[in-house]
């Protein structure tokens, strides 16, 4: 296990360095002048010639490469992340606010992908060729291809406009647009709030749940054909100790690594989840600064973003060495 | 979310063919062909989903006889028309766009940003495939490393960067997604190369003293292009779904062209007032995507009857 961890982790050090000097490439050393981009002139506008100046002292445009990359490396390494061209803002500062709302709106559709996810995947493979089984499986091809950006203003306009213009009671309406302020315990919304979280978690959730759903449904149908489950029958067991205790217990082995690197890939889904619901996360708020040519906020959330992706998928990866030792024993045999 | 890249593992169980002489080879991929559009044509759902892709083809490719206007025309006396009006039946947008006009040619920019980056990544990935399986060693070690690298990105987050840096425009979109999306094709052309390789008319290509690139193209990948074809097929779906994520937050295909991504985005502004300017291009861009889901599948399961 241990030789595991240490080669899993030796494997990551190279791709978050390939990516951090990919993002450096990209907006340092790409033709056309970097210093007018991160000053915000990539639109065609004239920057003013002492900005250009500030800007190429404040990244060391003017040394050589080599030199630069050593000073980027530098800047990451301690935590500065530079400042918006926009609103003069300090990157660390706009991450300070943006992160928490991002880490709030995944916990809650992690929990609705996880719940909803599991349970009609085990339902609908207890009950396999029934009518509930049909309806899932159309249900989940539905949603597995809708774009969120699609979905999302579907739910806005089911629950938000149209309870508005038909005068629905106050309590059945929801908002589509904005984040809560006050947060009780960090993920749950306080007062109000929850009108403005339940339709972007939805959102978020649904091409993931469908996911679970399909891969729950087709791990608990192997699962059932195991001999350790027709053991489990002629004991004598009852029909839930089986699916509950025997069946579910081998089959959430691959669903739960499925919701681990769910959390990574949402990453890319938030940022169109975020700007559908203007949901104030980091998602949104690279989108907006992208039509803002703000390269230091683009580049600093993403910087973020790309190593928590990576430091994510190492975590499912050794969690999932843990939970099923056929595949740490497998790998090492390698 | 549908805008990651297909499984890459999904199909690299198909190619050994089993090597023979050239003749026996061609007959040998014919029938398997067969064998695999005979299974495919038996799932229901991938056949409407093949229908349904067709039909949206044919009508971009004769999108100027279908339609009434030309694309992206302002007219400014006809804005806010709803659906079923006279002369626009699926109505206009603020600046008077006729939504169908709109959407048959969005279906033609979707389609061309499509399979321009599949050639792109097909290309891309073929070469790094052939490379690092034939020469194998350290080119292989480097191609691999440099192709986990790529893959261990979140890919619409490395592609809104790089859009950033060389500015938004369907040449960029076309490009940034073609060259993000090589490295699952060059992975299991490298697989399928690994076997074929070993195979005795390579051996023979070999003796008769052939250059390595002659090898490569004549003898090595005629035999192993079968999958990264049905990959790339497969990306071409993904890639139109990537391309309305960056044409909806705005980086994508610029106006005057349209495109559903485009249109949604521009839709967002009068939800609530004018809900089928969104609705249109949504509904849209939701049945194709559905319908290339299931030709996916249907082909997954084609190919590779043991899945099941």
């Amino acid at each position: 296990m241990a030789s595991f961890i240490i080669r899993r982790l030796l494997l990551a050090v190279p791709v978050v360095w390939g990516a951090l000097t990919l993002l450096f490439i990209l907006f340092f050393v790409v033709p056309g002048d970097p210093a007018e981009l991160l000053a915000g002139g990539a639109s065609g506008r004239s920057v003013p010639e002492a900005t250009l100046r500030a800007v190429e002292e404040r990244f060391d445009l003017d040394e050589p490469f080599i030199v630069q990359y050593g000073h980027y490396w530098g800047r990451v390494l301690t935590g500065d992340l530079g400042e918006s061209y926009a609103t003069r803002r300090p990157v660390s500062d706009i991450l300070g606010e943006t992160l928490p709302n991002s880490l709030r709106l995944a916990f809650w559709a992690i929990i609705i992908e996880t719940v909803i996810g599991i349970t009609a995947g085990v339902v609908s493979a207890v009950k396999r060729y029934s009518l509930i089984d049909s309806f899932t499986t159309v249900v989940t091809a539905l949603f597995s291809a809708l774009p969120v950006f699609v979905f999302g203003f579907l739910l806005q306009q089911a629950f938000g406009v149209f309870p508005n213009q038909h005068d629905w009671p106050d309590w059945s309406r929801l908002r589509v647009q904005g984040t809560p302020d006050d947060w009780f315990l960090f993920v749950f919304p306080t007062g109000d709030g929850w009108r403005f979280l339940v339709l972007p978690a939805i959102a978020l959730a649904s091409v993931t749940t469908a996911l679970v759903t399909r891969m729950m449904r087709t791990t608990m149908i192997e699962v059932s054909r195991a001999d350790y489950m027709r053991t489990a029958v002629a004991k004598g067991l009852t029909d839930r100790q089986v699916v509950f205790r025997h069946g579910l217990r081998n089959a959430l082995i691959p669903v739960v690594t499925l919701i681990g690197l769910d959390l990574a890939n949402m990453i890319g889904a938030a940022i169109l989840t975020e700007t559908v619901f203007s949901w104030n996360g980091m998602g949104s708020r690279i989108a907006d600064s992208i039509g803002r040519r703000d390269a230091p906020v683009v580049l600093g959330l993403t910087m973020v973003l790309v190593i928590a992706y990576v430091v994510i998928n190492l975590i499912v990866d050794l969690s999932y060495g843990y939970f099923d030792p056929r595949v740490r024993v497998g790998r090492e045999a390698k | 979310m549908a805008v990651q890249t297909p499984d890459p593992t999904l199909s690299p169980s198909e190619p050994a063919l089993a090597p023979g002489t050239e003749g026996d080879e061609i007959v040998a991929r014919t029938t398997q062909a067969a064998d695999i559009w005979r299974r495919f044509r038996r799932n229901r759902l991938a056949m409407i989903g093949l229908v349904i892709l067709v039909i949206i083809a044919l009508a971009a490719i004769f999108a100027e006889l279908i339609t009434g206007y030309p694309p992206g025309k302002v007219d400014t006396n006809a804005g806010n028309l709803r659906p079923f009006s006279k002369g626009h039946i699926l109505g206009t947008d603020r600046l008077g766009r006729d939504l169908y006009t709109d959407v048959v040619f969005g279906a033609r920019v979707s389609f061309r940003i499509g399979i321009i980056a599949g050639l792109i990544a097909g290309t891309v990935g073929t070469f790094f495939g052939a490379l690092a399986g034939f020469y194998g060693r350290a080119i292989d070690t480097f191609v691999m490393r440099f192709t986990d690298i790529l893959l261990a990105l979140p890919y619409l987050l490395i592609a809104l960067a790089i859009i950033v840096v060389i500015g938004p425009g369907e040449g960029t979109v076309m490009l940034v997604l073609g060259f993000l999306g090589w490295m699952p094709i060059a992975r299991i052309l490298r697989g399928t190369i690994l076997q074929v390789k070993e195979s005795e008319y390579v051996e023979a290509a070999r003796a008769l003293g052939f250059s390595n690139a002659r090898i490569i193209v004549r003898h090595i990948l005629p035999n192993a292009i079968q999958p990264v074809i049905v990959y790339t097929t497969l990306f071409i779906g993904s890639a139109v779904i990537t391309e309305a994520a960056l044409s909806f937050l705005g980086v994508g295909v610029q106006r005057p062209t349209p495109a559903w991504g485009l249109m949604v985005a521009e839709g967002r502004r009068s939800l609530a007032t004018y809900p089928h300017m969104l609705f249109v291009p949504g509904t849209a861009l939701a049945i194709m995507v559905i319908a290339a889901l299931f030709v996916g599948d249907g082909l997954r399961d084609a190919l590779d009857p043991k899945l099941k």
